[in-house]
């Protein structure tokens, strides 16, 4: 589902030559349905790594293959088009439309992608899927409204909303305490056992982690082991 | 593009910023309405002026002179009569003064003595109705007046008024006439008589300012006809024409560029109000960052983004523009008010579709223009910012930033020259403003890096970030001191021209200033003349002679070819074709300064001809001419050669006898000529009765009290001041528009820090104070900027536009600056206000 080669990212560095090695000669293959975990240290190149992986970012060397199309070859707008109907996203800070409420911000994607074909099956959908997080109550709520856990509830239904193949999650429970983190996590798994979806997560947290199929620990810009925790 | 995407988020983003929106739109709509209004009132008074032109001409076609009608020219004008079945009728006008034996009082007056058949189009209305025909039938002596000459010589209706040797029963007011409209009868209030009265006055002589007008009824196609066939006929015989066409022309280029000049202040008002528009946008934008780039992660494309952004922007300037349209339309409806007096004809306003297209599509361009730079910033939002809030776009490349910045210049200079009255004036207004604004911006840019460098670290906690707040990221230093800098520049600009225009006028009523004008002396009246004037205490000022001349040649070609090579060339035509008043003097006058050329100092110059001319730039412009061609003047008949000696500039503001052309003595003095006396008397009563003695003595010298004139013209620019100011009261209601959104802006982004202060153990006067800080350095940055230009606006306005010493009018301009300091402070420090009220938890949750 997803191949990486070789990746490498750098940025200028003020005042100084020498670029910043963020990332440095990465190599990864995710298969179909895999769960990945991306543990590291901060500064360690984790959220890079998520988003050339997404195709957010392009690579300063190295190539990525997500669903079988090499993202070099796309620009800004052809690798935006590939995430609407591949790709979905839980994000730390939630990244909610404040001014949208909770059954809206998951309509973004949906009509983003113009499926299900009318406004009343895309709402139905949405609906449903709020009830799944179990927000049936809240759609009409504004992020203002709700607490952080329902927020990112909110959050997950939206990156489930266009079946997409892979879900890239950063961070999921950085913001929540334990036991809403705990629950947001459980969703997320179930969901992605019911879909089958290919699910990378960054992570600081090592608990997190171990649900994972396989864990690629990053270290300074480099991949220091690859485990299976089995 | 996802049209159903767009279109929801679309729908979703209005509805989430409707009250922001609601202020930036407010911030144009003024702008748009005070253009819409004076658009509006151009075209209502177009139309009246194409409903009434014949009216106001008296009829189809009018020919004037200078000297009574030559026989070729009223044969050719009864041949149109007779083959169209039409009509002609004369009418002789002249300046003369008018005296009432009752009160003694004397005026001058615009004598129309009327023939019977006048108007032939339109009408004359008096008071009572039938007085214009007991002025026709001219049956006994009578006369109608304008109601201001009666009240002025303090005689009612019945009485008798004199004009040179003939007297004359006033048997009614005029209540509408063909020709002078408004505050120009206020100057010579008009007398109608009879035409076969003119004799009996004994008012024209040779020398005197007489017109002969002759007007004709005819369908304007054969008016045109004639008019073309006969051009170079009637030109020759230095006869003017004016048709309805061309009197439709005249009067709408004049209103035209009454409303166009108006115009200036309300495109002010506009270009602030984009000003506004791009502060609120760019803050819109900051806002919709993390937004653009989630939407961006989940796969919207950067059209997308355009088009939901855009599509913004586009709503806000088409409502903007609407509002704002709907607002001119109902100050259209009173601009004829304010501008009574100023308009050729009556105007009833009404509903001018084109106007408010006009006011829409400003409105759009405007906005889009100056919402394009926060745009392209949205366009450029990184998707990788969902992931890290730290990770901005790339700054623009100086191309990019030169284009969009191009974009808002080349915009600024199309709309200012689409909406002034001449291209040069546009580009000139753009420059200012351009200026104007680069400059506040760059003060206030410089004064916060400055800041950022001079902190006074061992000032009060509440002062150092007060202060802090004017340079670190997220500021409003630049868009506050732009908009209240820009709108105390407007007012006190205005304020400022005005008070100089005023002290000039004050100045030309000043102790030492001629307050009598008298005109028409005959060379044997100059020197009994004189010894009445000293006899009654009356110092002369300033005397010079006057010969009637007219071009006939110049460089050896004839005015008539010149013309013909010239016929495009308005002002070229009228300097060939106009009657010149001749003067001669040995010495340079203090109002002349030679800019060419040098001035006679032998005495014999003047004795042979060629005989050297000084001429005024401005004509020497007109007629092509420099220092060594060869004029030829057609002085009453007697062709004199002269050469071009010097040329002059000659300061018209100054009000004392200027002349375009000047001789020296010598010659000259052998034509027939009339001399002009500039006199003072101080006291208003002795000037009064000296008048009523000279009208006596001399029944065909004209006098003038200035003091009327200078009234008159204080009466008009006070009229003109007065729309200009409400004009500029858009400006200013604009300034604080854009005031009042700032605070909000300010307010939404300062709360969570103020939070946090709070949160940290800062008290509310302390808050207070850091929010007042901020607010009090931001409103006197802006006044002492915005005051500061305005004075020196207003001493380059009056320096190389009005051309009169300057006198800066310190003391309004302070309290002006003093108000808007109060303002803006007090608008920024209420600010703060919700936020020092409010809890920490509440306020936080809420964020």
């Amino acid at each position: 589902m997803i191949v990486a080669r070789n990746l490498r990212q750098r940025y200028p560095r003020p005042g100084s030559d020498e670029p910043l090695v963020v990332l440095d000669g990465v190599d990864l293959e995710i298969a179909q349905g895999e769960i990945l975990s991306v543990l590291g240290p901060s500064g360690s190149g984790k959220t890079t790594l998520l988003g050339l992986l997404a195709g957010l970012d392009l690579p300063t060397e190295g190539t990525v293959e997500l669903a079988g199309r090499s993202l070099a070859v796309l620009d800004e707008d052809g690798r935006a088009a590939l995430r609407a109907a591949s790709v979905g996203f839980v994000f730390q800070s939630f990244q909610l439309v404040p001014t949208l409420t909770a059954l809206e911000n998951v309509l973004v994607p949906l009509e983003l992608l113009g499926r299900p074909a009318t406004a009343a099956d895309r709402e139905a959908r949405a609906r449903e899927l709020l009830g799944r997080v179990g927000l049936t109550e809240r759609v009409g709520h504004y992020p203002a409204q709700l607490s952080g856990g329902e927020q990112q509830r909110v959050g997950i239904a939206r990156a489930f909303a266009n079946e997409p193949r892979v879900l890239f999650a950063d961070e999921p429970t950085g913001n929540l305490d334990g036991a809403t983190g705990q629950g947001i996590i459980e969703l997320l798994l179930e969901l992605n056992r019911e879909k089958g979806t290919t699910l990378v997560i960054v992570t600081h947290d090592l608990e997190l982690a171990r649900r994972a199929g396989r864990i690629l620990h990053l270290s300074r810009g480099r991949v220091e082991r690859m485990e299976s925790p089995g | 593009m996802n049209r159903a995407f767009v279109t929801a988020m679309l729908r979703r983003e209005l509805r989430a910023s409707r009250r922001r929106l609601a202020l930036y739109g407010g911030c144009m709509a003024l702008g748009v309405a005070a253009l819409v209004g004076l658009h509006g009132l151009r075209a209502t008074t177009s139309r009246a002026i194409d409903a009434q032109a014949a009216r106001l001409l008296g009829g189809d076609l009018r020919l004037s002179r200078r000297a009574p009608v030559p026989d070729d020219t009223r044969r050719l004008v009864g041949e149109l009569v007779a083959s169209t079945g039409g009509a002609s009728a004369e009418v002789t006008h002249f300046g003369s003064m008018a005296s009432a034996p009752a009160t003694g009082r004397s005026r001058l007056v615009d004598v129309q003595a009327a023939g019977a058949d006048y108007p032939l189009r339109g009408e004359v209305r008096t008071d009572p109705a039938e007085a214009w025909l007991r002025v026709r039938e001219g049956n006994v002596p009578a006369a109608v007046a304008d109601a201001s000459l009666l009240v002025q010589l303090g005689i009612e209706i019945g009485d008798t008024l004199v004009l040179g040797a003939a007297r004359f029963r006033v048997v009614g007011t005029v209540a509408r006439a063909p020709g002078a409209f408004g505050m120009q009868t206020q100057i010579a209030p008009r007398v109608f008589i009879a035409h076969a009265a003119v004799g009996e006055t004994q008012l024209v002589r040779p020398g005197s300012l007489v017109e002969y007008l002759v007007f004709v009824r005819a369908p304007s196609a054969d008016v045109a006809a004639w008019v073309d066939a006969n051009r170079a006929t009637l030109e020759n015989a230095h006869v003017r024409v004016q048709t309805v066409a061309g009197q439709m022309e005249d009067l709408e280029r004049g209103v035209g560029i009454m409303t166009r000049f108006l115009g200036l202040v309300g495109l002010a008002a506009l270009a602030l109000g984009g000003v506004g528009v791009a502060a609120g946008v760019r803050v819109l934008v900051r806002d919709k960052l993390d937004t653009t780039a989630m939407l961006r992660s989940v796969g919207a494309s950067s059209r997308d983004v355009i088009a939901i952004y855009g599509g913004l922007a586009l709503v806000l300037g088409a409502v903007a523009g609407s509002v704002g349209a709907a607002l001119g339309v109902a100050l259209q409806w009173g601009l004829p008010v304010l501008l009574e007096g100023l308009l050729p004809v009556d105007v009833t306003p009404r509903f001018e579709p084109a106007a408010v297209a006009t006011g829409v599509v400003l409105g759009l361009v405007v906005t889009l223009v100056f919402a394009v730079g926060p745009l392209v910033d949205l366009v450029r939002v990184p998707p990788l910012r969902s992931l890290r809030a730290d990770f901005m776009a790339e700054p623009l490349p100086v191309v990019g930033r030169v284009a969009v910045g191009g974009l808002v210049v080349v915009s600024l200079v199309l709309v200012s020259c689409w909406q002034a009255p001449t291209v040069a004036v546009g580009l000139w207004f753009a420059a200012g403003l351009a200026a104007v604004l680069c400059l506040l911006a760059g003060a206030a840019a410089a004064l916060a890096a400055s800041l950022r460098r001079l902190r006074p670290r061992g000032a009060p906690y509440w002062l150092r970030q007060g202060l802090a707040s004017l340079f670190r990221p997220r500021n409003h230093t630049v868009s506050t001191v732009l908009t209240v800098g820009f709108g105390l520049f407007l007012v006190a600009t205005l304020h400022g021209v005005q008070a100089n225009l005023r002290r000039q006028i004050a100045l030309d009523t000043g102790p030492d200033r001629p307050n009598l004008v008298l005109f028409d002396v005959q060379a044997d009246q100059v020197g009994p003349l004189e010894d009445l004037l000293e006899e009654r205490g009356a110092a002369v000022v300033d005397r010079a002679p006057l010969v009637s001349a007219r071009l006939s040649a110049i460089g050896g070609e004839d005015v008539a070819t010149r013309i013909a090579v010239d016929a495009d060339d308005r002002e070229a035509r009228w300097a060939l074709l106009r009657e010149y008043r001749l003067s001669y003097t040995a010495d340079l006058r203090e109002t002349d300064t030679i800019v060419a050329g040098t001035w006679w100092s032998d005495g014999e110059a003047g004795t042979s001809e060629p005989l050297p001319v000084s001429l005024e730039t401005g004509i020497a412009r007109a007629l092509r001419v420099g220092v060594g061609d060869a004029v030829t003047w057609d002085v009453q008949g007697v062709p004199v050669e002269s050469v071009v000696a010097s040329v002059r500039e000659v300061d018209w503001g100054r009000f004392s006898t200027n002349f375009v052309a000047l001789l020296p003595p010598g010659l000259i003095e052998q034509a027939p000529s009339t001399t002009v006396f500039l006199a003072r008397h101080p006291e208003a009563v002795a000037r009064a009765a000296l008048q009523r003695d000279l009208v006596r003595a001399f029944p065909n010298v004209s006098v003038l009290d200035a003091s009327l004139i200078l009234g008159a013209l204080d009466a008009i620019s006070a009229r003109v001041a007065l729309a200009v100011r409400m004009l500029a009261a858009f400006a200013v209601a604009t300034g604080f528009l854009i005031l009042v959104a700032a605070a909000a802006m300010a307010r939404g982004e300062r709360t969570r820090e103020m939070l946090l202060l709070r949160t940290l153990g800062a008290s509310t006067a302390v808050l207070r104070r850091v929010v007042t800080t901020e607010a009090v350095a931001l409103g006197a940055l802006a006044a002492v900027l915005g005051a500061g230009l305005s004075l020196f606006a207003s001493w380059a306005l009056m320096r190389f536009v009005f051309e009169i010493p300057f006198a800066p009018a310190l003391g309004d301009t302070l309290a002006l600056a003093a108000a808007s300091f109060a303002v803006s402070a007090l608008l920024g420090g209420a600010a703060g206000r919700p936020v020092r009220a409010g809890s920490p938890l509440a306020v936080l949750r809420a964020e």
